[in-house]
């Protein structure tokens, strides 16, 4: 027998053996008002569209958030300061609330020690007006650097040293960045609760020695009723 | 139009076509599972595309060519398979048949699984379904003489296999063959 008869003998057979349709229309009718039913974007796979359009949105899309512009100092009619954050509420992309809520260590890995590593991070997170409790650098080789870091609440020292009248006036305390006001009290080796002279004054030596504690901005006086300072970074 | 009446537009093409398109996408795949997946996603490609029908009276030519763009994007996503040994092809008859015209379809899909994926679907669609070379030019998106060649060279490799096989002796298709053949 020829090799192209057989190969044609084959091919029929294989066409016999295969000749056999597994689902009637009815079947195929039914999925396909089914898959029309549900749309493309649910029938055909195409979760990774979905996700990225989802993320694009989100990215752009302006929402409420609310942000810290300097803090609010009030000091009462007893001498007491209290301060707090002056918050504002603004409508931004979800990017732009990110950058508002980050900041970022840059670390230069090349040629540095472990120590001067830590030494690099701490300096920063002080900067950034963190007091750091502890940090730790370990580094394998080849295989970049784990970083490690406790970090308290933002704490900001005041110190204020002035006068009222002939009498010293000195002020210094810790302030826990957090929710809240924060609360200073005005002493002279004990807590002062005299009566001030002349609030005005008082207001003024305040700013100055605010400013001079590295608080930086404008700052407006609103002297009715009690003493509230806006400080704006 | 309505996601829904194209639905419904397509299931009147389909009707005369379903049962021969079905049995193609068998022919062209290793499996009748893999067939079957493939006739659904042309079906699936074919709802989304099938605005671009202009002349209804053409759709059998559009429906195939549908499924052999399917067809080449699946086997480019499941590259592995052409990994497969032939050892591994399980042919499946559709329906009950007799030894010798099992034994011979059976050969005939170990010959087709040797070819490349374009030279398969030439055979298929020109020996199996009927299609003139001008319609296998368009479903395959080439040119009449290319398709000549691709089926020249298609029928070549079926001989080949054929010759390693010695088939013009009465027909066994025992393993011992196959790992004879290495």
């Amino acid at each position: 027998m020829e090799m192209d008869d057989r190969i044609a003998i084959d091919l029929r057979a294989y066409g016999r053996a295969t000749d056999r349709a597994p689902r009637p229309l009815d079947g195929i009718a039914a999925s396909l008002r089914a898959a029309a039913a549900v749309g493309p974007l649910t029938r055909l796979r195409r979760p990774l569209a979905v996700g990225a359009l989802t993320l694009a949105v989100l990215l752009v899309a302006p929402v409420p958030y609310t942000r810290q512009r300097g803090f609010d100092f009030t000091v009462a009619a007893d001498g007491t300061v209290l301060r707090s954050p002056h918050l504002e509420r603004v409508w931004g992309p979800v990017y732009a609330m990110a950058r508002e809520k980050l900041f970022h260590i840059e670390l230069p890995l090349k040629d540095q020690t472990s120590e001067e590593l830590e030494r690099e991070i701490r300096q920063q997170l002080v900067a950034e007006g963190y007091t750091v409790d502890n940090v730790k650098v370990w580094r394998f080789a080849g295989l970049g650097a784990g970083i490690h870091c406790d970090i308290l609440p933002p704490t900001t020292r005041v110190t204020i040293d002035a006068h009222r009248g002939t009498e010293p006036l000195h002020l210094a305390t810790d302030i826990d960045v957090g929710p809240g006001p924060a609360r200073l009290l005005v002493r002279d080796g004990e807590v002062v609760s005299a009566p001030r002279p002349n609030p005005f004054e008082e207001q003024e030596m305040l700013i100055d020695r605010l400013k001079a504690c590295g608080v930086k901005g404008d700052v407006t006086v609103d002297a009715k009723g009690g003493v509230p300072i806006h400080l704006r970074p | 139009m309505a996601k829904q009446a194209r639905a419904d537009r397509l299931i009147v093409l389909l009707g005369p076509v379903h049962e021969a398109a079905q049995v193609t996408a068998r022919r062209l795949c290793r499996s009748h599972a893999d067939g079957d997946d493939l006739f659904q996603e042309t079906v699936l490609r074919a709802l989304d595309q099938i605005g671009t029908l202009r002349d209804e009276a053409r759709f059998r030519g559009w429906f195939y060519a549908v499924m052999v763009s399917v067809h080449r994007a699946r086997h480019r996503r499941r590259f592995w398979r052409r990994l497969l040994s032939l050892d591994e092809l399980t042919f499946e008859p559709a329906r009950p048949a007799d030894t010798e015209t099992w034994e011979g379809a059976e050969r005939m899909a170990q010959a087709l699984a040797t070819l490349s994926l374009a030279a398969r679907e030439a055979i298929v669609l020109f020996e199996l379904e009927g299609f003139t070379l001008e319609e296998l030019a368009a479903i395959q998106n080439d040119s009449i003489p290319a398709v000549k060649s691709r089926l020249s060279r298609a029928r070549r490799r079926l001989r080949d296999f054929y010759e390693k096989l010695d088939v013009r002796a009465p027909i066994s298709l025992g393993k011992e063959r196959r790992h004879g053949n290495g």
